[in-house]
């Protein structure tokens, strides 16, 4: 199962009345989860750049889900520019207000600067970096809090564009959730 | 009589006082009630302008628009959708009088009295499935706290996404020990979780570190059956070899 989609009820909020504005079949509310290689999941760059590791979310406290695998690449970009890159697509898009969380697994994920760019409402896009290194194992925030409406698909590449401390970290793409 | 007019003083009172309580619930009311207009209006505005760009042929990829006449449109929708999504935010966040609590418990496990913190957004906790909330806030050195509006307690601490954290190497000359490291991390979580020594037994213990230069110090909780798409409650501290901290997680108290 690639796709856990929880529907949950809707409170009385902004997005409540944003379903007013639209068939209530197009509307879901809660939760939704891409896993790394999964059905939403595209991967793209030199198949020579990319590993494959046992554990993240799915291999570890995600059991149910599959596969209990991650993706992972160095960051070469201070030598070689963007090489790797993945997207995970949102499966049904939510027409209200969603947050984004990246699981970070334990091991191969030390990029301090990991940038995840939120494509939304089909016309926007915001990027922002994410450390990394000081998660272990658990949900970390993307965006910083920020809420994005009609969120579409997330993506994030090997390309650094601010600190980098070592051409030899490690950037780790495991599962991304999406709050609504 | 004078007992007749005890009663009715005191009915004119109770009276008063439930006119009054009226009136006041009555005042808190229409402040939220103007703030689901506002938010619907915002909302609306927001739709229409999407429909507008898309019309115009301002669809993304990947987050960039190719066509550069569709910046205005861009930046129109990001603008609105940040106003939108706070309206958003207002009706699902507590008062702030009641955030009191929240802001001291953050500042009391960074020791710090005078500790700015600022609080973010109110949204869905990624730990649980059951509609849990955390509420998010952002001190001034760019940390980021999740904290459980059920009962104040810390979820999560963590570098702030778009923070001005400069991240930076820890050289060997400032390494602590790990035994070291051990016992700051423990004096953390039995700071921050009460229940934690008397659970501690209970708990599946584990330490780790990325490259030596963040350590991990974690209690995984196996004993109770696992939802389908819950973690298993977990607490751990995250530091920095030189002992600053990087992480806090705390998924034990429910």
């Amino acid at each position: 199962m690639k796709l856990k989609s929880l529907r949950l009820a809707a409170a009385m909020s902004l997005s409540a009345l944003l379903l007013s504005a639209v068939p209530a079949s197009a509307a879901v509310i809660g939760v939704q989860v891409m896993a790394s290689d999964g059905s939403y999941f595209t991967a793209s760059g030199p198949s020579q750049y990319w590993h494959s590791a046992a554990g993240g979310y799915c291999g570890g406290p995600g059991l149910w889900c599959s596969p209990n695998t991650y993706r992972w690449t160095y960051d070469y970009n201070a030598t070689y520019g963007q090489q790797n890159s993945a997207v995970w697509k949102v499966p049904t898009e939510q027409l209200v207000f969603s947050r984004a969380y990246a699981f970070i697994p334990r091991r191969n994920a030390t990029c301090r600067t990991a940038f995840y760019t939120m494509s939304y409402s089909g016309v926007s896009g915001y990027e922002q970096a994410l450390d990394q290194l000081p998660y272990y194992d658990q949900w970390a925030p993307l965006f910083g809090g920020k809420s994005f409406y009609r969120a579409r698909q997330i993506w994030l590449s090997d390309g650094q564009q601010g600190f980098n401390l070592s051409t030899l970290e490690q950037i780790a793409f495991d599962e991304i959730k999406i709050e609504s | 009589m004078r007992y007749q007019k005890a009663l009715i003083a005191g009915g004119a009172a109770m009276f008063a006082i439930a006119i009054s309580g009226l009136a006041v619930g009555a005042k808190s009311i229409q402040p939220m009630a103007a703030t689901k207009t506002r938010a619907a209006q915002l909302a609306e505005r927001l739709d229409q302008t999407v429909k507008e760009a898309l019309a115009k042929g301002c669809a993304d990829q990947n987050g960039a628009a190719q066509n550069p006449q569709c910046a205005d449109s861009r930046e129109r929708v990001s603008r609105l959708n940040d106003e939108a999504a706070q309206a958003d935010d207002e009706l699902k966040a507590r008062p702030p009088a009641l955030r009191a609590t929240a802001e001291k418990n953050i500042r009391k496990f960074r020791g710090r009295d005078g500790l700015a913190v600022n609080y973010l957004a109110t949204s869905s906790n990624p730990y649980r499935d059951d509609g849990a909330r955390i509420e998010t806030y952002v001190d001034d050195e760019a940390n980021e706290y999740w904290i459980d509006p059920g009962d104040d307690h810390l979820v999560q601490v963590g570098p702030h996404a778009g923070g001005d954290q400069a991240p930076h190497k820890v050289g060997p000359e400032n390494r602590l020990p790990v035994s070291e490291l051990r016992q700051q991390a423990l004096r953390l979580i039995e700071a921050a979780d009460p229940v934690f020594a008397a659970r501690r037994s209970s708990l599946h213990p584990l330490e780790d570190n990325k490259g030596k230069q963040v350590y991990f110090f974690r209690w995984d909780d196996f004993s109770a059956p696992l939802k389908e798409s819950e973690m298993p409650p977990f607490i751990q501290v995250g530091l920095y070899a030189d002992g600053r901290l990087a992480s806090f997680t705390d998924t034990l108290n429910k």
